[in-house]
């Protein structure tokens, strides 16, 4: 188990690699430069070309590849070029912001979704059920942003209760924490519900009830256990679909974090701040995903992890 | 006095034979979708968008481009009824910001959206199902290629990805043809391929090693005809129900994109840009967001239904 | 004359579906005494698990139902207790075996746990006691090396070691009663031998009564007292093992008889199979339910179903359900090894069917009647 950990561990180096050359390539193939844009006044091609000079932009793109790759290895992400600070701390900012965004998203679509789903199969095709899926299926089918628009206009502008712009206190992670989760929420419940369904038709359900177990403890103790296997593999790509739900949300509520910032970087042309981003996110969702298959190994003892 | 159907029933029923006629395996997953109202429901609504799009010249009321100034956000005209007197009858759905009929845009919209719901999935499928058939059936350098490709891939966050696509390539040649048509093809194209790849060649090798390819081996069957006739059809039913959620998942995309800013150049009208104009002025009038968000829901919504029940309906092991 | 263990009086077990009301126990009686063996014997379909299924009242309630019947076992109508009496007995009182040991058993669970969930709730085991005696469960139905092996998973054993665990779970409380719902189905031959063998091993020593569901006519042979005999639902014969098959006394048991090779058959005696499939059990015929497939078949037979009653030229507790069979049948002097099926009326049934029009599929519009 350790060794198959190690190796994926020691994947995601050559993988990394390759994230950040495709990003590169296909951010400097980006016809204009990020000076352009800041341009209030117009800059003298002279001064145009000391900026690039300055910082480095005007070398071969393979070259300046390799001294940003050499410099990643450092532990130096560079210095943004629209704001004049090192990437890291730009990241520092928002990235605070940005975890307690998705966390919570991922929390609450945790907490509700997987009872959800539980209850939906128990109650197989009554009104619990019904609504259960209505509302999962709404969550996965409908763009996030159209029910934020939704709910900006009914507890925003109509009714004041909510604000939906910046982030501070509590009132503010409201609906982008909600919005954020139903994606997810939506997925978790309906593959909850049919792992549920499956794993109470299974043989040793009726074996666990002849035994003359507690209806409960048949559920909990045999079908659930089942059950839930497949929903923890479902975690990591539910993760990565939060991270690009994040973009989204935080452009809508104008949060102030890493998603936001993409958006704005990739619009000027920030090539300092789109590689740490994109990086970073590459990372995260790798990470994810090397969780979720450990975590398989574990629950399920079936699972032989070469 | 019984008909002669019941007395020919009760017969059957004492000598007890299975008497029924054969279904062949696509004619069964065809009455099985139908029967599915959810599904039929969806597959009505799609059809009736396709309709309008495909109509759309003739139906629309208006130039969706037209622009009429003194008419600007008109409200439509049920809301008459709650006493607006921003109201016009010449437009029924009201008006956008700058004067554009909504219905004529909405209508022009379905174009857009439902191409690309459908373009882009038919490349995918093309390149993925080949990719993944050489993977799977001869295996060796193209698999280890498709499998290192689809790590990389899978590391991005797929709308990250094509967001770094399309926003590169927008101020080019590629990324103004068509009103940046073209490149989010492009980008849903590279991100999604992988994905129907990896499904086909996972299917491939499940199915290389039955005994009906052995068999059909055994008499002399070269891999082309192997791969065309015996291991093709065995695999079509997951990626028929992969690319049924592909498209919708393909239009959501464009719709993030361009209400993102960085999708179909305006002033062309696909629901997301018109999502994306109308928030703008969401505090005055709700109507240009809330009717193609409309439009736009129902429209995955009914694709989601359809995809459920192709799935049901391909699953040999549930019961209908 | 002592209490029997058991007595089911009349049962009646139905599922409510799409497409009707599955009959699929339609009145059955039978007895079980302490410690004795009974076979039920029938093909699939016949309604065997669900008769033991209802003992238990494991039938799942919705779409299933015991409508009628009583079920008095030590005593005590299981039919009218309510859950928390019914879930005492389980896995204590009586205890089932089921037929597939790789689905029957939780995966994600050790065999420790699965054994001793039981000890722990009904004998009020701590963890260690429990443990302890699952252990000795597991030598007990020969599982080599148990104390090294009862942390393992089911998957890592074959099926049939599996199967000894399923035995061992069954024992753990010392049941009166185990329902085996055909235990080596799903085994190799050589393993079959062996687990039937454990079985009789155990219900000897323990004194256990068994009821051996089957549709395999050997394993019942070396394994029980009495056979009753399965049909379409119903119980088509009663009689003791050696009198089944030395004297049976129904055509249904005779076709089933004449389909198992025997080793002291002529070389070139055709196998016989019973033609047909089982009745239909939403809409079952008014008369007897093997009357389509049964070749010595006569007017009666369609008409009346045949009550089950005992039947002269055998032993006194030999009963069958046949008209011709019974007091004044046709059947009474019938020596069955002789007739070889009458093959008039095979054909009679084959061509019937071919002529018959395709079902129609639900949606379609019914072909307009026929001229008479």
């Amino acid at each position: 188990m350790l060794r198959y950990v190690i190796r994926r561990l020691l994947l995601v180096i050559p993988t990394m690699f390759f994230v950040a050359l495709i990003t590169f390539t296909l951010a400097h193939m980006a016809p204009g430069s990020p000076f352009d844009l800041n341009a209030n006044r117009p800059l003298s091609q002279a001064t145009i070309d000391r900026i690039n000079r300055y910082y480095g932009v005007d070398k071969p793109i393979p070259e300046q590849f390799v001294i940003y790759m050499g410099n990643l290895l450092k532990g130096d992400l560079g210095t943004s070029f629209t704001r004049q600070r090192p990437v890291v701390d730009i990241i520092g900012q928002g990235i605070g912001t940005t975890f307690q965004l998705g966390l919570g998203a991922l929390a609450f679509a945790l907490a509700f979704s997987i009872p959800l789903g539980i209850v939906s199969a128990l109650k197989q095709n009554t009104i619990v059920d019904y609504l259960s899926m209505l509302v999962a299926t709404i969550g996965t089918t409908i763009p996030g942003f159209v029910i934020a628009i939704f709910l900006i206009y009914i507890f925003g502008v109509s009714l004041h209760l909510l604000p939906f712009v910046g982030w501070g206190s509590w009132q503010h992670m409201v609906m982008p924490i909600f919005v954020l989760s139903l994606g997810a929420g939506g997925f978790l419940t309906r593959i909850t519900r049919a792992s549920m369904l499956e794993a109470i038709r299974q043989d040793y359900v009726r074996t666990a009830r002849s035994k003359g177990l507690h209806e409960r403890a048949v559920i909990v103790g045999h079908a659930l256990k089942n059950a839930l296997i497949p929903v923890a593999t479902i975690i990591g790509p539910a993760t990565a679909g939060l991270i690009t739900g994040s973009f989204i949300i935080e452009t809508l509520f104008n949060v102030p974090g890493m998603g936001r910032l993409y958006i704005i970087s990739i619009g000027q042309r920030d090539y300092p701040v789109i590689m740490a981003t994109t990086l970073l996110y590459a990372f995260l969702i790798m990470i994810a995903n090397l969780t979720v298959d450990i975590m398989y190994g574990v629950l399920d003892p079936r699972i032989k992890v070469r | 006095m019984a008909t002669a159907v019941t007395t020919q029933d009760k017969r059957a029923a004492e000598l007890n034979v299975i008497s029924r006629k054969q279904r062949s395996l696509w004619g069964d997953a065809i009455y099985r979708l139908l029967r599915n109202r959810g599904a039929l429901l969806g597959l009505i609504v799609i059809a009736f968008a396709a309709l309008i799009a495909i109509f759309a010249p003739v139906l629309a009321p208006y130039d969706p481009l037209a622009q009429n100034g003194p008419k600007q956000l008109m409200e439509p005209i049920w809301t008459k009824l709650f006493g607006s007197k921003f109201t016009d009858p010449a437009y029924v759905f009201g008006s956008d910001e700058l004067g554009r009929d909504i219905l004529s845009r909405l209508m022009y919209s379905s174009r857009v959206s439902l191409i690309i719901g459908f373009v882009p999935v038919s490349i995918v499928l093309a390149i993925g199902i080949t990719v993944g058939m050489l993977a799977g059936y001869v295996g060796g350098v193209v698999d280890d290629f498709l499998m290192r490709v689809t790590d990389v891939v899978y590391a991005f966050p797929d709308l990250l990805f094509v967001i770094i696509i399309v926003a590169t390539l927008r101020g080019t040649g590629l990324g103004d043809a068509f009103d940046g048509l073209l490149v989010i093809f492009v980008g849903i194209a590279v991100v999604n391929w992988v994905g129907v790849a990896r499904l086909v060649r996972g299917q491939v090798l499940a199915t290389k090693n039955r005994e009906f390819v052995e068999a059909a081996r055994s008499i002399g069957a070269g891999p082309g005809r192997i791969m065309r006739k015996h291991v093709f059809p065995n695999i079509l039913a997951p990626v028929i129900v992969t690319a049924a959620f592909a498209i919708p998942g393909a239009m959501l995309t464009e719709a993030v994109l361009s209400f993102l800013g960085i999708g179909i150049r305006p002033p062309t009208p696909t629901w997301g840009v018109m999502i994306n104009e109308g928030f703008i002025v969401f505090s005055t009038t709700p109507w240009p967001v809330l009717l193609p968000s409309l439009c736009i829901s129902l429209v995955l919504l009914a694709f989601t239904f359809v995809g459920d029940g192709l799935r049901d309906a391909l699953d040999p092991r549930s019961k209908m | 004359m002592a209490q029997n263990l058991l007595e089911v009086t009349d049962l009646h077990t139905q599922f409510f579906t799409r497409d009707g009301v599955v009959r699929a126990v339609d009145g059955v009686t039978f007895e079980v005494a302490a410690g004795e063996t009974l076979g039920i014997v029938g093909e699939s379909g016949c309604g065997k698990s669900v008769t033991a299924l209802s003992l238990m009242r494991l039938i799942p309630q919705p779409p299933g139902k015991i409508v009628k019947g009583k079920i008095m076992f030590d005593g005590a109508d299981v039919l009218k207790m309510d859950d928390d009496e019914v879930r005492g007995i389980r896995g204590n009182n009586i205890a089932m075996i089921f037929q597939d040991p790789m689905t029957s058993l939780n995966p994600v669970l050790t065999i420790s746990r699965q054994i001793s969930e039981a000890l722990e709730l009904h004998l009020k085991m701590d963890k260690s006691e429990a443990r302890k005696r699952t252990i000795e469960l597991l030598d007990l139905v020969g599982i080599p090396s148990a104390k090294k092996r009862v942390d393992d998973y089911p998957h890592q054993f074959s099926g049939g070691m599996r199967q000894r665990v399923m035995i061992a779970m069954a024992l753990s409380c010392n049941p009166k009663l185990i329902l085996a719902d055909e235990p080596t189905t799903a085994l190799d031959v050589t393993i079959q031998a062996q687990i039937l063998d454990l079985l009789k091993n155990l219900a000897r020593e323990f004194r256990t009564a068994f009821i051996l569901i089957t549709h395999d006519l050997g394993v019942v042979a070396g394994m029980t007292q009495r056979i009753h005999v399965m049909y379409g639902g119903k119980i088509v014969e009663k009689a003791d093992t050696g009198e089944l098959f030395a004297n049976p006394k129904m055509p249904y048991t005779w076709g089933l008889l004449r389909s198992i090779p025997r080793l002291d058959e002529r070389r070139k005696a055709k196998l016989v199979p019973i033609e047909g499939l089982p009745p239909d059990l939403i809409a079952p015929p008014p008369g007897c339910r093997f009357e389509p497939r049964c070749q010595y078949r006569r007017d009666i037979c369609k008409e009346k179903e045949p009550p089950l009653e005992h039947i002269p030229n055998s032993k006194p507790d030999h009963e069958a359900r046949c008209w011709g069979t019974q007091q004044g049948g046709w059947l009474v002097d019938t020596d069955w090894h002789k007739e070889v099926g009458d093959t008039r009326i095979i054909e009679e049934i084959k061509q019937e069917v071919a002529q018959l029009p395709p079902e129609p599929k639900p949606g379609d519009v019914p072909p307009p009647p026929a001229a008479v």
